[in-house]
C-alpha cells in the first residue's frame, strides 16, 4: 500500500482555479520531485498537504489512514496532530531570528512536551532526548559547530540546512521541500542539495518542489510535471526527462534547458 | 521658604507623578494588546467597533477625557463614580492603551507570514506562536515608538492637575500663592532626570535585543 | 494567555478599589478651595489653617459634620459642585458678581455674606506712573482669573480681546511680572500679601484706582438643604463672638461683616 495517497484535490483562490483535480500516490522511501512553471499549482499542492491551505475538495491518506477530507471539520488540535505527519522546508527558510540554531531545533518539540502531563523525571529524560536528537541532526547537516549561532550570522545555505534539521526533529513521515534552493545564491545551492540527497540514503519519504532539473533527474524516484493546476505527466525521471509524452512537458523542459545555456 | 522645603514638597508631587506613570503603564500595556487583537479581529463588527473606539480616544484631548471621566458621572448621578485619582488612572489607561494598541498592531502586522507558517508546520499552537515566536520579534520592532510614548506619558501626567491631583507641577504651582515662581521651573530638573533614566533603560533594552536581526 | 488573564483580573480589581474610594461619606462637608494665604492654606504639617479653613471647621462642629478641604481648579468650580465632587465653594467666593453675563446667584445658592472685599489693579512698580485713573486702563492688556469678578471688571474698562484669563488668581501674577500683560485685576487681600515681597517685590497695587466692594459668601448647589443649616451656624458664630475671634487671628477684623441679603 502507498504511504501517501492524494485524491482529487481541488483548490480555488476566488475565481482562480489553482488546483483542478490532482491525484497521486507515493511509496514509503520514495523521493517525489514536482516540477512545472510558476503558477502551475505545485507550491499550493504542497501547502495543502501541510494544512497551510485547506483544499476545497478531495482527500489525503497517510498509511491508509485519512488525514484530510474536504467534507470534514477539524479542530485546531486535530490539525496540529495530523500535520505532524508532514514536515515542510520553506523557500525562505523561516528560521526564528531571536533563537539560536539549537533553540530553533528544540523549541517546537519542547513546547509540545511541556503541554504533556508527565512525571518530572520522565519529562527531564524526554527533554534530554530532544537535545540529543537535535545535536545528532545538526551533525547530520554539518553544522554542529554553529549550534550557538543566530540565523543572522549564517549564510543562506547554512540557514536552509538548519531549517531541514528543524523539520526532521519532529520525525515526520513525509518531508516536503518548497523550492528549497530558489532563494539561495547559485554557489550555495550545492550544499543544500547534497544534504537532501544524503537523506534519501536514509530511506526517507520526500516530496521536493524544485526548479533544479538535474537534481530532480538524479535524486527523484518519481517525477510529476504540473501545468495549469493539473498533473500533466507523471513517471520515472527517465520517462519524464528522456521520453516526455506531453507537448507541454517537452516545451517546459526545452525552455528550462535553454535557460542553462 | 527655602530650597530644601520646596524640594521636599516637590518630591511629594513627584510621588503622585510616578504613581500615575507606573499604574498607567502597568495597566495600559496589556490592555493595549487586547485592543490591538480587537482591531485585527477577523470578526469584522468587532474590528470596526474597536477602530471607532480607538479613533474617539485618540481624537479627543486627554485633558478633556480626564475631565469627562471625573465630572460627567457626577452630573448624571449626583456623586462622582471614581475618586479624583481613579478618574485620572481610568482616563490615562484607556488613552494610552489605544495608542499602544496601534503600535502593537503595526508591529504584529510587520512580522512576515512565514514566521507564523513555520510555527504552524512545527505543530505549535496559536498561543505558542504568538508568545514564543511573534511577540518577541514585535517587542524588538516596537521598542523605539514605545519609548517615545512612554516618555510622552511622563510629561502627560501633568494633565492630572485639571482635576486637582497635586502632581509635581501642581505642587510647584501651590508655591505661587506665596509669591514663588521658581519652583515651577525647578520641576524641569525632575522631569529631565526621570526621562533621562527612562532613556537609559530603553537604551539597555535595545542593546539586549541587539543580538539578532529581524 | 493565563498570565494575560491574571493581569487583566488584577486591573479589574484595582479599578474596583478606585470605584470604592469614589464613594462619598454623607456626613462630610467637602469645601472646594484654592490656596490663598491667610484664608485657605496648609501649615508645615499639612493641617488646614487660615480664616476660611477655621471658619468652615467651626461651622462643621455646629452641624456635627466632618469638614474636608478639596483643592479645585477655580474655573471648574461649578462642575465640581454640580457633579457632587464638592459640597460647597468656600474660598473667598464673591457673591455679587457674574460669570459670562450670568449672575452667580442664579448659578448657585449663596449663604449669608460674611466678608467685604475689593478687587484692585496690580502693575509693575516702574509702570505705576502710567496708571492714574480708570480711563488710563483703556486699551491696555490685562490678565484676570477666568470666571472671577475681576474678569467682569476688566472687560468693561479695556478691550475684551486684550483680557487674558488665567486658571487662578495667583497665576495672573507671573503674567504682569514678566511683562506679558500691563495690569492684572485680583483680590486686594491677596495683592496686599504678595506685592512687594519675594519674587513679586517689583509689583505694586494701584491706589489711584478703587473698585466697587464685593461680598464673600459660601456657594452651594442649587436647592441644597445645606444652605439654611450653614446660615444658622453662621448666625450662632456671629452671636457667640467666635467668628470675630478667628477674623482677628488672621487680621480680617475690619472687613468682617455678616450680611443676610446680597444684591
Amino acid at each position: 500500500m502507498a504511504l501517501l495517497a492524494v485524491k482529487n484535490i481541488k483548490k480555488n483562490f476566488g475565481k482562480n482555479e489553482v488546483l483542478r483535480d490532482v491525484s497521486f500516490t507515493l511509496e514509503r522511501g520514495q523521493v517525489l520531485a514536482i516540477i512545472g512553471s510558476s503558477g502551475s499549482g505545485k507550491t499550493t499542492l504542497l501547502r495543502c498537504l501541510n494544512f497551510l491551505e485547506t483544499a476545497d475538495s478531495g482527500s489525503i491518506l497517510v498509511d491508509g489512514e485519512p488525514v484530510f477530507d474536504a467534507g470534514a471539520a477539524y479542530t485546531d488540535a486535530q490539525i496540529r496532530e495530523k500535520r505532524l505527519k508532514f514536515g515542510l522546508v520553506f523557500q525562505s527558510f523561516n528560521l526564528f531570528p531571536q533563537y539560536n540554531v539549537m533553540e530553533n531545533l528544540t523549541l517546537a518539540p519542547k513546547l509540545a512536551l511541556g503541554k504533556k502531563k508527565l512525571p518530572a523525571a520522565e519529562k527531564k529524560a524526554a527533554m534530554a532526548e530532544i537535545e540529543h536528537k537535535a545535536e545528532e541532526l545538526l551533525n547530520r547537516v554539518g553544522l554542529s559547530d554553529r549550534r550557538d549561532a543566530y540565523p543572522c550570522q549564517l549564510s543562506g545555505g547554512q540557514q536552509q540546512r538548519v531549517a531541514i534539521a528543524r523539520a526532521l526533529v519532529l520525525k515526520p513521515e513525509i518531508l516536503c521541500f518548497d523550492e528549497p534552493t530558489s532563494a539561495l545564491d547559485p554557489e550555495l545551492t550545492g550544499e543544500v542539495l547534497r544534504v537532501i540527497k544524503g537523506l534519501k540514503g536514509e530511506d526517507r519519504t520526500m516530496i521536493v518542489v524544485t526548479h533544479e532539473m538535474e537534481f530532480a533527474k538524479n535524486v527523484a524516484d518519481k517525477v510529476i510535471f504540473m501545468a495549469d493546476g493539473v498533473i500533466e505527466e507523471v513517471g520515472t525521471p527517465e520517462e519524464i526527462f528522456e521520453h516526455p509524452k506531453s507537448e507541454k512537458t517537452k516545451t517546459f523542459l526545452s525552455n528550462s534547458l535553454e535557460k542553462l545555456y | 521658604m527655602g530650597f530644601w522645603e520646596v524640594t521636599l514638597s516637590l518630591l511629594d508631587g513627584l510621588e503622585q507623578t510616578c504613581l500615575i506613570f507606573a499604574l498607567t503603564l502597568v495597566l495600559a500595556l496589556p490592555l493595549g494588546l487586547v485592543i490591538s487583537f480587537g482591531s485585527m479581529s477577523k470578526f469584522k463588527p468587532l474590528a470596526y467597533i474597536t477602530k471607532i473606539f480607538v479613533w474617539i480616544i485618540r481624537g479627543v484631548p486627554l485633558m478633556l477625557q480626564v475631565i469627562i471621566v471625573f465630572y460627567v458621572p457626577g452630573f448624571l448621578m449626583g456623586a462622582p463614580l471614581f475618586s479624583r485619582f481613579g478618574s485620572v488612572i481610568a482616563a490615562f489607561v484607556i488613552n494610552y492603551a489605544c495608542y499602544f494598541s496601534e503600535i502593537y498592531r503595526g508591529g504584529i502586522e510587520s512580522i512576515a507570514k512565514g514566521q507564523y507558517e513555520a510555527g504552524q508546520v512545527l505543530g505549535m499552537t496559536k498561543t505558542q506562536i504568538l508568545f514564543k515566536v511573534v511577540l518577541m520579534q514585535v517587542v524588538k520592532r516596537i521598542l523605539a515608538p514605545m519609548s517615545n510614548e512612554v516618555i510622552t506619558l511622563v510629561k502627560d501626567t501633568a494633565l492630572a492637575r485639571v482635576i486637582m491631583i497635586v502632581e509635581i507641577i501642581q505642587a510647584a504651582q501651590n508655591f505661587a500663592a506665596y509669591g514663588l515662581i521658581w519652583p515651577l521651573f525647578y520641576t524641569a530638573v525632575f522631569y529631565l532626570i526621570f526621562v533621562g533614566l527612562l532613556s537609559l533603560l530603553f537604551g539597555y533594552f535595545e542593546k539586549k535585543l541587539d543580538y539578532y536581526k529581524a | 494567555m493565563k498570565k494575560l488573564t491574571a493581569i487583566l483580573l488584577a486591573a479589574l480589581m484595582l479599578a474596583c478599589v478606585f470605584v470604592s474610594c469614589g464613594e462619598k461619606e454623607d456626613n462630610t462637608l467637602v469645601c472646594g478651595v484654592t490656596i490663598f494665604e491667610n484664608m485657605n492654606e496648609k501649615d508645615a504639617d499639612g493641617n488646614w489653617i487660615g480664616f476660611e479653613s477655621e471658619f468652615a471647621m467651626e461651622v462643621g462642629k455646629i452641624l456635627g459634620m466632618d469638614v474636608e478641604f478639596q483643592e479645585i481648579v477655580w474655573e471648574q468650580k461649578y462642575n465640581e459642585l454640580n457633579s457632587g465632587a464638592i459640597d460647597c465653594i468656600w474660598n473667598g467666593f464673591t457673591a455679587n458678581s457674574s460669570d459670562n453675563g450670568v449672575k452667580r446667584s442664579d448659578l448657585v445658592d449663596f449663604s449669608y455674606g460674611y466678608m467685604l472685599n475689593q478687587q484692585c489693579i496690580v502693575v509693575k512698580k516702574d509702570n505705576l506712573a502710567n496708571f492714574t485713573s480708570v480711563e488710563s486702563l483703556a486699551g491696555k492688556s490685562a490678565c484676570v482669573e477666568g470666571g472671577s469678578a475681576g474678569e467682569s471688571y476688566a472687560k468693561t474698562v479695556t478691550d475684551e480681546a486684550k483680557v487674558l484669563k488665567a486658571t487662578s488668581q495667583i497665576n495672573a501674577f507671573p503674567e504682569v511680572k514678566s511683562g506679558a500683560v500691563d495690569f492684572i485685576v485680583v483680590d486686594i487681600l491677596l495683592a496686599q500679601n504678595l506685592c512687594g515681597t519675594g519674587d513679586y517685590a517689583d509689583l505694586a497695587i494701584v491706589d489711584a484706582i478703587e473698585l466697587d466692594s464685593e461680598i464673600y459668601a459660601i456657594g452651594f448647589k442649587k436647592g441644597s438643604d445645606l444652605t439654611a443649616k450653614v446660615n444658622d451656624a453662621i448666625k450662632q458664630l456671629e452671636a457667640n463672638g467666635k467668628l470675630m475671634e478667628i477674623a482677628q487671628k488672621y487680621g480680617f477684623e475690619n472687613v468682617l461683616k455678616v450680611i443676610e441679603t446680597i444684591d
